[in-house]
C-alpha cells in the first residue's frame, strides 16, 4: 500500500511513540526503572547504616507521628536500626532474587520449551512429562523442604525458585515454538544450510521474546512475593540482611503497637509487585496487536 | 432488462482505523436481475467482500455503512427488521473459506436443520428430509450419514457443497458467493460452479460471485461489473468486457494473465505498475491514474461515465481502442 | 550424465493417524516419481490438491528425506553431497509470502541471512550483495532496513527470490510461487522468474496448480496423481495433446478467459482422490470417465523418463487410446 513509499521513523522513534500510547507501561516501567536505580545506589542513598543496632533508640515511629524525628525518617525498628535504610536495602535483595530467579527458570524453562516445541516426537513427550512432574509439586512446600534441609540463605531461595519455576516458560515457548516451526521461513534457514542452534537462536526466538518479556514480567513479580513469603516463615533470607519479608516478619510480634513495621515494608512490596505487573500488561498490549 | 431483484444506489462503506477513515466501498450502484449472475471483480482490497457483507448487513463492528437504496424484490433493506426477514431465507450467502462458516462444534445436519427450522419452521423430520435432499442435489451421495458429520470431517470441496447446500435450503431467490472456490483445486471449481449453473437454471436463482478470477468470470457472468480501489470502474456483459474492454484497468487486468493460445508461451506478460492505493481519505479524480498508460493532467478532475448502452466505464477516454 | 537434476524411484511414506484408538495407516504421499530435468530448463509440475507436489519439493530441497530413492544433483546422490553446498545450490521460493519472510528481521537482514550462514563475506561486503541483488529483482534499496509486514505481497515475494538468488545458485524449486497473489501481481513475479532464468542461465522447477501459468512458463510437464506421476512430456505434447485422461480433465476444468465456452463439465464424477485408499489397479479408476475392465485389475505401466507419456492403459496402445 502506499504506506510503503513514505520514510518510517527511525526505531528509537518509533518504540517511544509506541510507548507514550501505553501509560501503563510508562508508569510501571518508570516505578521499576526507580527501585533498580534505588537498590543500585543503596549505600549513597540510605541515611544510615542498616545494620547499626542503636538499642537507645528503639522503635522509634516516622517524622508524621508526634514522636518521629528527622533523624530516622521512617522511624527504627525494635532493634533501633534506621528502618529508611532497611528499606532501601531490601529493595536490593527483592530485586537481586526477583532477577536472579527468572534468569535461571527462563534459561531452563526457554530452553526445554524450544527443544520440545522444534524437534517434538519423544523429545516433547520428555519435556511434557517432566514439566507435568514439575507441576505436580507445590513450589512453596518443595521450597521449604529443601530450606529446612539446607539451611536458609539468599543463594538458597535463588536456586530453589530458579530450580522450580520455568513451567510457564516451558509451557509458552513450547507452544509458540510448534507454531514458528511450521512457517516458511523456518524452512528458507534450513535450506540456506543454517543449523538448529542458529535457528532456534536467531529465527525463532527473536519471535517468542515478547511473549517471553511478559512471561519474565510475572514471574519476577511471583518470585518476590516467594522470597518474601519464605522470609516471614523464616525460611529465606536470614538476618541480619534487610528483606521486605523479612521485615514483615520481624514486626509481626509488634503489630499493635507499632503498625509502620509493617505497613512500609508491605507498601514497598505492593508497589513493586503493582508497578512490574502493569509493566507486564503494558508490554503484552503493546506487543499483542499486530495491527499493520 | 427485468424488473431488478436487488436495487443497490450509492452504496458506501467506511471503516473507521488507527490512521484515519477508510472508504473500503466509495458510492456504488448496481442491479440484479432475477436468474442473472452478476460478477464483481477486482484486485484483492478493492471493497468486494465489504460490499458482500454489506449486502447481508455482516459487516465488522468498525464499519459504517450508508446507502441510498438498497432494495431486494421492492422492500428497504436498509431497515434492519426487513433485512433480518429475508436475510438467510430469500438472501444467502457463501463464504470464501467455508471452515469460518460452518461451526465446527455441530454436524452439519444440525447447523442445515436449525437454520431451516428458523428461516421457514415445520417439524424436525421434515427438516431433516430436506437437509438430506440438498446434499444430494450437490452431489454428496449417502447424505443421510453425511448430516451426521463435523465440518472438520470433510475435504475442502466436501464443505465448499454443503455451503451451497445450505444457503440453498431455504429456496433463496439470491444467492451472494465471495470467492467460493479460491481455496479449490481446478477440477472441484470446476464442479462446484457448474453445479451453481445447473442450481440457477432449475431455481431460476439470481447470483452475485465476487472472485478475483477472470476466467471464471469470462466462464459463468452474464454482467461484470469491475472494482478499482473501492468504485466501479467498469460495468458491461461478459462479451463486452472481455472482447471490447474500455476501461485501461480492465484492459491491463485481462493482460496480466497467460491466456493459452493467444499470449505467445514464454513472452513476456502485461503487467501494471505501482500498487493499490491506500483506501484512506478522499479521492478526487481517477484512483488509477498513478498505474494508468493513458493518464493525462486532466485524470485529476472529475472523471465522466462513458455509456455504450448497457456498457459504462468511468474514464476519460470514450473510444474503446 | 547431462541432467541437472534427477529423481529415482522417489517415494515418501508417512504414518498417520485416525484417531485415538485406531492402528496408524500408511499414507503413500509419493510413489516411485521418476524425473529429468537439464540444466537451463523449466520442469512444471502439477496435480490436485494433495497429489504430492509439496512433499516432492520438500525433497528436492532435503528438507524431508524419501522413504526410498534417491535425489541426483549433477549425477550425485544429493546425501553425498556436503549440506553446505548443496544448500548453496538448490534454493526455494514458497507460496505464502506471509510466512516466509521472518517478522522480526530487516529485508537486509533477511536476504543475507544465507550469506552468513555460510561464512560468506564480511558484513559490508554482504550489504553490497544484497543491494545487488534487490536492486535485481525490482526492490528498491531504501527497502533494506524494512521489516516485511510493511510490503506488499508482490514485494514481499520479490524477497523470497531475492534470498534464493544471494548464493547464485544452479535450481530454484518454487512450490506455488504465486498463487496467493493477484493477477497483477503475479505477472509482475512470472516476468521476473523468466528475466532472471535468462539473465542467470537458473534451472527451476515450477509447481503449480494454475495450468495456464504452467503452460506459460515451463518447457517440460510432469502431471501427478496420488503420488504419482500420470503424464511427462513437453509443454506441448501435453498441453496440445494430452494422453491421460486426467489430464485431459485438468485441461479441461482449468477456467481460461473464454466467455464463449462457459462451464465445462469435466465428467469426472464425484468421487474424491483418497490417498490412504489408493485402488488397486490404475489409480485414477474411480474417476476415470474412459476406465474399461482392465483399468480397475491392472496398474499401467508407469512413465518412462526418458520417453514421457502417460500412465494409461489406453496410451499404451495408441490406436486404442484414439477410439
Ligand atoms: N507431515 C505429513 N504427515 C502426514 N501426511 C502428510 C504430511 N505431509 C504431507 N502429507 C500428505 O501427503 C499428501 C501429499 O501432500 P502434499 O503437501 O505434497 O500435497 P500438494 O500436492 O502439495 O497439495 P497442495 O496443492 O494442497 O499444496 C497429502 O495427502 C498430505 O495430506
Ligand atoms: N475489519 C477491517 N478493519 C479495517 N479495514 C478493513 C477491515 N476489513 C477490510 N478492511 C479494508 O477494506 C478494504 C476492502 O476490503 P475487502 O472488501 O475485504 O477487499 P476484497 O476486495 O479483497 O474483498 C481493504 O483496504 C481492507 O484492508
Ligand atoms: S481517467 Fe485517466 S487515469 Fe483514469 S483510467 Fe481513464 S485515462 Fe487512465
Ligand atoms: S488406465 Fe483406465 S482408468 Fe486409468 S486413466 Fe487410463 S483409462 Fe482411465
Ligand atoms: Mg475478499
Ligand atoms: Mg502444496
Amino acid at each position: 500500500m502506499t504506506a510503503i513509499t513514505t520514510n518510517p521513523p527511525s526505531r528509537a522513534g518509533r518504540a517511544f511513540r509506541r510507548l507514550a500510547h501505553h501509560p501503563s507501561l510508562l508508569i510501571g516501567s518508570g516505578i521499576v526503572l526507580l527501585m533498580v536505580l534505588i537498590a543500585i545506589f543503596a549505600p549513597l542513598i540510605a541515611p544510615h547504616d542498616p545494620y547499626v543496632q542503636d538499642i537507645s533508640r528503639r522503635a522509634v515511629p516516622p517524622v508524621w507521628y508526634e514522636k518521629g524525628t528527622w533523624e530516622n525518617i521512617l522511624g527504627t525498628d525494635q532493634l533501633g536500626r534506621d528502618y529508611l535504610s532497611r528499606l532501601i536495602y531490601g529493595t536490593r535483595v527483592s530485586l537481586l532474587i526477583g532477577f536472579s530467579v527468572v534468569a535461571i527458570s527462563g534459561l531452563i524453562g526457554t530452553t526445554l520449551g524450544l527443544l520440545a516445541g522444534y524437534f517434538g516426537g519423544k523429545v516433547d513427550t520428555f519435556v511434557t512429562f517432566i514439566v507435568t512432574v514439575r507441576l505436580a509439586m507445590p513450589v512453596i512446600l518443595v521450597a521449604l523442604a529443601v530450606v529446612a534441609l539446607f539451611g536458609g540463605s539468599m543463594w538458597v531461595v535463588i536456586t530453589v525458585l530458579g530450580l522450580l519455576k520455568w513451567d510457564r516458560f516451558a509451557v509458552v515457548v513450547r507452544s509458540t515454538t510448534q507454531q514458528i516451526r511450521a512457517l516458511d521461513y523456518i524452512a528458507s534457514a534450513r535450506t540456506a544450510g543454517a543449523s538448529t542452534a542458529w535457528i532456534l537462536l536467531r529465527e525463532v526466538l527473536p519471535n517468542i521474546a515478547p511473549q517471553l518479556i511478559v512471561i519474565a514480567t510475572i514471574e519476577v513479580a511471583s518470585a518476590i512475593l516467594m522470597e518474601a513469603a519464605l522470609s516471614f516463615l523464616g525460611l529465606g533470607v536470614q538476618p541480619p540482611l534487610p528483606s521486605w519479608g523479612l521485615m514483615i516478619s520481624e514486626a509481626k510480634s509488634y503489630m499493635f503497637f507499632s503498625f509502620w513495621l509493617i505497613a512500609i515494608p508491605g507498601t514497598a512490596l505492593a508497589t513493586l509487585v503493582f508497578a512490574i505487573n502493569l509493566a507486564g500488561d503494558g508490554l503484552r498490549d503493546m506487543i499483542t496487536p499486530e495491527r499493520s | 432488462m427485468l424488473k431488478p431483484l436487488l436495487s443497490v444506489r450509492d452504496l458506501r462503506v467506511d471503516l473507521n482505523t488507527r490512521s484515519g477513515v477508510l472508504h473500503a466501498v466509495r458510492g456504488i450502484s448496481f442491479d440484479v436481475a432475477p436468474g442473472e449472475t452478476l460478477c464483481i471483480v477486482g484486485e484483492s482490497g478493492c471493497g468486494k467482500s465489504m460490499t458482500s457483507l454489506a449486502l447481508m448487513d455482516l459487516l465488522p463492528r468498525v464499519a459504517r455503512r450508508s446507502a441510498d437504496e438498497i432494495t431486494f424484490d421492492g422492500q428497504d433493506l436498509t431497515r434492519r427488521r426487513i433485512a433480518g426477514k429475508l436475510r438467510g431465507r430469500r438472501m444467502a450467502m457463501i463464504f470464501q473459506e467455508p471452515m469460518t462458516a460452518l461451526n465446527p462444534a455441530f454436524t452439519i445436519g444440525d447447523q442445515m436443520v436449525e437454520a431451516y427450522l428458523y428461516h421457514v419452521g415445520g417439524t424436525r423430520a421434515q427438516a431433516v428430509d430436506r437437509a438430506a435432499q440438498m446434499l444430494e442435489k450437490v452431489g454428496i451421495g449417502s447424505a443421510r450419514s453425511r448430516l451426521g458429520q463435523y465440518p472438520h470431517q470433510l475435504s475442502g470441496g466436501l464443505r465448499q457443497r454443503v455451503m451451497i447446500a445450505m444457503a440453498l435450503m431455504t429456496d433463496p431467490e439470491l444467492l451472494i458467493a465471495d470467492e467460493p472456490t479460491t481455496a479449490l483445486d481446478v477440477t472441484i471449481q470446476a464442479q462446484i460452479l457448474r453445479l451453481l449453473k445447473d442450481l440457477q437454471q432449475e431455481l431460476g436463482l439470481a447470483i452475485i460471485l465476487i472472485t478475483h478470477d477472470l476466467g471464471l468470470v469470462s466462464r459463468i457472468a452474464d454482467r461484470i461489473v469491475v472494482m478499482y480501489a473501492g468504485a466501479i470502474v467498469e460495468e458491461g456483459t461478459a462479451a463486452e468486457i472481455f472482447d471490447r474492454p474500455a476501461h485501461p484497468y480492465t484492459r491491463a487486468l485481462i493482460d496480466c494473465i497467460p491466456q493459452p493460445g493467444k499470449t505467445e508461451r514464454g513472452a513476456p506478460l502485461g503487467t501494471i505498475p505501482g500498487v493499490v492505493p491506500l483506501l484512506i481519505g478522499r479521492q478526487d479524480g481517477c484512483a488509477f491514474r498513478d498505474r494508468c498508460s493513458l493518464a493525462q493532467p486532466r485524470c485529476a478532475d472529475d472523471i465522466p461515465t462513458q455509456d455504450a448502452g448497457s456498457h459504462h466505464w468511468v474514464c476519460i477516454h470514450g473510444g474503446q481502442a | 550424465m547431462s541432467y541437472l537434476l534427477e529423481t529415482v524411484g522417489l517415494t515418501r511414506r508417512f504414518q498417520v493417524g485416525q484417531g485415538m484408538f485406531k492402528p496408524k495407516a500408511t499414507l503413500h504421499a509419493l510413489n516411485g516419481v521418476d524425473l529429468r530435468l537439464k540444466k537451463g530448463q523449466v520442469l512444471g509440475i502439477v496435480g490436485e490438491s494433495g497429489c504430492g507436489k509439496s512433499t516432492l519439493a520438500k525433497i528436492l530441497l532435503g528438507l524431508l528425506a524419501p522413504s526410498e530413492g534417491s535425489v541426483l544433483l549433477d549425477g550425485k546422490d544429493i546425501g553425498t553431497i556436503g549440506r553446505m553446498d548443496f544448500t548453496r545450490r538448490v534454493q526455494p521460493v514458497f507460496q505464502d509470502p506471509f510466512s516466509s519472510l521472518n517478522p522480526r528481521k530487516t529485508i537486509a537482514d533477511i536476504v543475507t541471512m544465507p550469506l552468513r550462514v555460510h561464512g560468506i563475506g564480511t558484513d559490508a561486503e554482504r550489504r553490497k550483495r544484497a543491494a545487488g541483488i534487490m536492486d535485481m529483482v525490482g526492490l528498491p534499496a531504501r527497502f533494506a532496513e524494512r521489516y516485511p509486514k510493511e510490503l506488499s505481497g508482490g514485494q514481499r515475494q520479490r524477497v523470497a527470490i531475492a534470498r534464493a538468488l544471494v548464493m547464485n545458485p544452479d535450481l530454484i524449486i518454487c512450490d506455488e510461487p504465486t498463487s496467493a497473489l493477484d493477477a497483477s501481481v503475479q505477472s509482475q513475479i512470472l516476468n521476473l522468474l523468466m528475466d532472471l532464468k535468462r539473465e542467470l542461465g537458473l534451472t527451476y522447477v515450477f509447481i503449480s496448480h494454475n495450468l495456464s501459468v504452467v503452460e506459460h512458463l515451463v518447457d517440460q510437464v510432469a502431471v501427478m496423481y496420488l503420488g504419482r506421476v500420470v503424464e511427462l512430456g513437453s509443454t506441448a505434447q501435453v498441453f496440445d495433446a494430452p494422453q491421460h485422461p486426467y489430464t485431459r480433465a485438468l485441461l479441461d476444468s482449468a477456467l481460461t478467459v473464454a466467455p464463449s465456452l462457459g462451464v465445462p463439465d469435466i465428467g469426472l464424477g464425484t468421487a474424491f482422490p483418497n490417498p490412504l485408499a489408493i485402488p488397486p489397479g490404475c489409480p485414477f479408476q474411480p474417476r476415470c470417465p474412459r476406465a474399461f475392465d482392465l483399468c480397475s485389475r491392472v496398474r499401467p505401466h508407469p512413465v518412462d523418463v526418458a520417453l514421457g507419456g502417460a500412465a494409461c492403459h489406453l496410451a499404451e496402445e495408441p490406436l486404442r487410446g484414439a477410439a
